[in-house]
């Protein structure tokens, strides 16, 4: 009896054991990025953000003439549906030790990236001198901190004018003749508001960026820079940058600027101006894309699209997607190699969405120069606001909390600009 | 029809269903149980030990590092606990956290009692209701945090049927009111997890014999009469049940949270779960994080602690 | 038989059930009709309650877009996989804790329970490196292990409750007739807790099939990924067409609700609680 139990126990043991065993070989964990010695071929794994959903051919189709070109070089795509995702699905990956080789970023991430040593400076891969020559300064520059430029910029976009003419025809307002500068985009809101009830635009402190509207309505609208030269000192908490941004406070209380641009985020305020709610919106031309398949034809149809309307500084904010090699890559020569060419294929992008090239010679090039959306993308100097700093996303929650409290009438414009300067001089300081 | 056998629900930690004589039995062989309880525990015993103990260890560990995420980190102390302490959104977010969890855990301890008791009656269409109040919970909440915050925007379903009946003049920001926003929050919470707690008093019900309602509508008691006087008493245990996994399931709030509002407007839903995620995985502060992860863990547990102590006195 | 309400009363509460309801079940409803609609009718004003126009055209181009099917084929693995590991190991540690005298059961049982407290999040870096350390990075069964661990203070709940309720008089029959607790709990207590464990088995697929943060981490190349990873491309922002993310949510929803709809008796029957069926 008692044998017999303690063989019945181990039984049980053993067969878990053995459902364990059985489990875990189920799943071997595919060993991409590692180059596979003995037939001499290199695996590159390329992550793009949200490029899956419309772009799949795009995408194949580059890699396929790449490795077309490179025999030997095997490109495992995959593709991630936000940046904020990049940041965590990176961090899983470099633990794990199957770093992927090309990393789509953003000028929001990098910074914090390349602090933590994730990202490698491109200048330890080869000499960067040449490379920089081939895109646009800006562009370039976004990718470049402390001297040290960690990515090759992809495409680009710049902020555009998005208006309802039919609203500007019902207000009274020429729908040829849309606003060019910020004082002529309250004034219209005004009109539009006080004629039709709706809301004369959207601008929400929140995007996909998290934090470009935020910096565009202080650095590039109010022209106030958000940081001192030596990136250690907040400098928006001006007179100035106090009363222009009373004009959103207003704007917000007596609605001439709806109220989703408090805590919406843009694709809200896309809604809006889809449904016709709102008579304009300031962003990247390629939301027309998106407007397009959402918005029925007739509404589609009133969709007007101008330069961004100019600012003192004379530059338009911009963004823009990066391509940046993990440290832990085991082939950084090829991927910086594989970056370069697809920053390369940005014509090809623009064909489906309006987005800028970052080389110099596509920006130049006829062919995307007759595509829609180039004239307005290409109408104003760019330039990129945001601080390069690894705290930026603290920063910029920060300010956006601030501004937030002062739409919602919770402090003054004043007091608003004070509280987040006060923070990021502690957060610098750190 | 059904015959309870084994009394009501009884709570966590009471060693519920062992009755009177199966542990007279279990001392009969108290000598050779242990071996066998091993082997039949093994299995539990390595999945959460190795999946949810070790690593609840292991945040320990990283709380006392400066530890980004991608390398260990450096051990500083007890410093990040320091600064949670004196922390402004650490303490924002425990309200919020405490705020989210009481009326969650109110509502959903009160409402599904009446409702089970409605649906437990021979009403008309019953199986329906009791499926339909149901459903939410086995939709996954990333769909229906998006199908919900499609009819809460500032100009979606819910304020055009609002308006289009007069009961609002403006459009209520569900989402981007600050006041607002918290409560909207806690309404999906309780929509979502409505029928769970609609399921326990349902099973709960089922247990209490047909001759109790038989015999108080003899009486001559009423249908509000026979639920306070018969169904709400013989209920305690499951009520008691429901207020401990409610508050402990809600206080852990964060799928709705980050699909509806992203912690705002101006942090106004912004608990404790979405500032861990927040530290973590935006701002790489994994020391930090996981500090908070412990502290709210010895908080939730000796608020739960507390909840239940109170729970097992009362019944 | 049970009915304390009078007619008027009854009336009432049919009435006030109804609307109730419609309450619970409108954000499942408004996801339906956009799924059908025309494309553009999302953004109409005012919003359409019905289509004008149903087409199932959202339908057909989600599911024969690019890696869809492969989503639901990985979801149901996961699901499946956590539930066979879930009640697997629950079955046994509940018959142990309900039937098995030995020191520190009651420690035993409450460390699983208090697992309940842990907030998921907070441990997901340690999870991950444990995956990572076990190979089990970038694989559904790293998906599995820790899903079926995070579930296992409910289930072990269950089943301890299930066994604790079967008559006591039935192990000492087996007992007398010299079966170890290992025949006794195969094939004398195995067919009488099938019930409860059918409970906890789609409690379980509902809760794993939801999961999409941890997948999120652990997995790796899109082939593995799950339906609610999946459902975030369509949600794509320079692309995102509300009809058809609406059609994905529906099909991301529907095997679940089915299993619910279909295995209903399970979730009422009282095996949450311990309250079997005589």
């Amino acid at each position: 009896m008692r044998i017999g139990k303690r063989v019945a126990v181990t039984m049980v043991a053993a067969g878990l054991a053995a459902t364990l065993a059985a489990c875990s070989s189920t799943g071997t964990p595919e060993s991409s990025g590692t180059p596979s010695s003995s037939s001499g071929e290199i695996k590159l794994e390329f992550w793009t953000i949200n490029l899956k959903e419309g772009y799949t051919p795009y995408i194949d189709g580059l890699i396929k003439a790449y490795e077309a070109k490179n025999p030997k070089v095997k490109v495992t795509w995959v593709d991630i549906s936000d940046y904020q995702q990049t940041q965590s699905r990176l961090l899983a990956a470099l633990t794990s030790g199957e770093s992927p080789d090309v990393v789509n970023v953003t000028p929001f991430i990098l910074p914090l990236l390349a602090d933590k040593k994730t990202v490698l400076p491109l200048s330890k891969i080869g000499p960067t001198d040449s490379i920089a020559a081939d895109y646009t300064e800006g562009f370039w520059n976004a990718g470049v901190l402390d001297g040290e430029a960690y990515a090759v910029p992809y495409y680009g976009s710049s902020s555009a004018l998005l208006y309802n003419k039919s609203l500007f025809e019902k207000a009274g307002l020429d729908p040829a003749k849309p606003p060019t500068t910020w004082d002529e985009v309250f004034a219209a809101a005004k009109t539009i508001h006080a004629k039709t009830g709706k809301a004369g635009f959207v601008q929400t402190l929140d995007d996909f960026n998290d934090a470009g509207n935020t910096a565009d309505i202080l650095a590039s609208q109010a022209g106030v820079p958000l940081l001192a030269g030596d990136n250690k000192k907040a400098t928006f908490n001006t007179p100035q940058a106090a009363a222009y941004f009373d004009n959103y406070v207003t704007g917000v209380k007596d609605g001439w600027i709806s109220k989703t641009s408090i805590n919406g985020v843009t694709l809200d305020g896309g809604k809006e101006f889809a449904q016709g709610e709102v008579a304009m919106m300031f962003n990247g031309p390629w939301l027309l894309r998106w407007l397009e398949t959402n918005s029925s034809p007739e509404v589609f149809k009133q969709i007007g699209l101008a330069s961004h309307p100019k600012s003192p500084t004379g530059k338009v904010n911009a963004f823009l997607q990066q391509l940046a090699i993990p440290a832990g890559s085991k082939n950084p020569e090829q991927a910086l190699d594989f970056a370069r060419y697809v920053s390369g294929t940005v014509i090809e992008l623009a064909k489906s969405a309006a987005v800028l090239p970052t080389k110099k010679q596509d920006v130049a090039n006829p062919e995307y120069l007759s595509l829609f959306g180039a004239d307005v993308l290409t109408s104003q100097p760019i330039e990129f606001f945001w601080p390069k700093v690894p705290t930026e996303a603290k920063l910029l929650e920060s300010l956006r909390l601030q501004m937030q409290a002062a739409l919602l009438g919770k402090k003054s414009s004043t007091q608003a600009l004070d509280d987040a300067a006060k923070e990021w001089d502690a957060i610098l300081a750190e | 029809m059904t015959r309870p056998r084994n009394g009501t629900p009884s709570l966590p930690n009471e060693s519920p269903g062992t009755t009177r004589s199966a542990d007279a039995a279990a001392t009969r062989r108290r000598r050779n149980g242990g071996p066998w309880a091993t082997a039949f525990l093994a299995p539990i015993a390595i999945l959460v030990g190795g999946f949810v103990l070790y690593p609840l260890v292991d945040t320990f560990q990283i709380s006392l590092t400066d530890s980004s995420g991608f390398s260990r980190g450096d051990a500083v102390g007890m410093s990040n606990y320091s600064e949670l302490v004196s922390s402004p959104s650490f303490r924002g977010a425990l309200v919020n956290s405490i705020w989210i969890s009481a009326v969650v855990t109110l509502v959903l301890a009160a409402a599904p009692l009446p409702l089970a008791y409605v649906i437990h009656q021979r009403i008309p269409f019953r199986r329906f209701f009791r499926a339909a109040l149901y459903l939410p919970v086995v939709v996954p909440i990333i769909v229906s945090s998006v199908a919900w915050k499609f009819v809460l925007d500032e100009r979606g379903l819910a304020n055009y049927v609002l308006q289009a009946l007069g009961l609002i003049t403006e459009p209520v920001g569900w989402l981007s009111d600050p006041a607002i926003a918290i409560w909207t929050v806690c309404f999906v919470i309780v929509w979502r997890s409505l029928g769970i707690y609609l399921l326990i008093y349902l099973s709960s019900l089922l247990t209490v014999p047909d001759e109790l309602f038989e015999a108080a509508r003899v009486d001559g008691a009423g249908s509000v009469r026979t639920f306070a006087s018969v169904v709400v008493p013989l209920m305690r245990p499951a009520i008691m049940l429901s207020l401990v996994v409610s508050f402990a399931s809600s206080m852990k709030a964060f799928d709705e949270i980050y699909v509806l509002t992203g912690g705002g407007p101006l942090n106004s839903t912004k608990n404790v779960g979405y500032l861990i995620w927040e530290s973590a995985f935006k701002n790489l502060e994994f020391g930090l994080a996981s500090a908070m992860a412990v502290a709210f863990f010895v908080i939730v547990a000796v608020l739960v602690g507390g909840l239940g102590m109170i729970a097992r006195r009362t019944t | 038989m049970r009915n304390q309400f009078t007619l008027p009363g009854r009336v009432c509460v049919v009435i006030t059930m109804a609307l109730l309801s419609a309450l619970m079940l409108l954000p499942l409803f408004w996801l339906l009709s956009v799924s059908i609609q025309r494309s553009g009718d999302v953004f109409a004003v005012p919003p359409p309650i019905l289509p004008s126009d149903p087409t199932f055209d959202h339908y057909a181009y989600v599911w024969s877009a690019g890696g869809v099917q492969g989503f639901f084929l990985n979801s149901v693995i996961v699901a499946v996989g956590t539930v066979v590991g879930n009640v697997g190991c629950a079955t046994l540690a509940g018959f142990a804790l309900a039937r098995l005298p030995f020191r520190g059961r009651q420690a035993a049982f409450g460390t699983v329970l208090a697992t309940m407290l842990v907030p998921f999040p907070s441990i997901m870096l340690s999870l991950f490196v444990v995956a990572k350390n076990l190979g089990l990075y970038g694989s559904l069964v790293g998906v599995v292990a820790p899903l079926a661990a995070a579930y296992a203070w409910l289930t072990v709940y269950i089943m301890k409750e299930a066994f604790a309720a079967l008559p006591v008089e039935l192990e000492e029959a087996a007992h007398l007739d010299g079966c170890s607790p290992l025949t006794t709990f195969l094939h004398v207590m195995l067919p009488l807790v099938k019930a409860p464990m059918a409970t906890s088995a789609i409690l379980v697929f509902t809760l794993t099939w939801s999961e999409f943060l941890w997948p999120l981490l652990v997995l790796r190349l899109p082939e593995d990924f799950t339906i609610t990873i999946g459902l975030q491309y369509f949600m794509s922002a320079l692309t995102g067409n509300w009809h058809n993310i609406a059609a994905v949510a529906i099909l991301a929803s529907a095997p679940t609700i089915t299993v619910f709809l279909l295995l209903q008796r399970y979730f009422f029957s009282g095996h949450l609680t311990g309250a079997t069926k005589g």
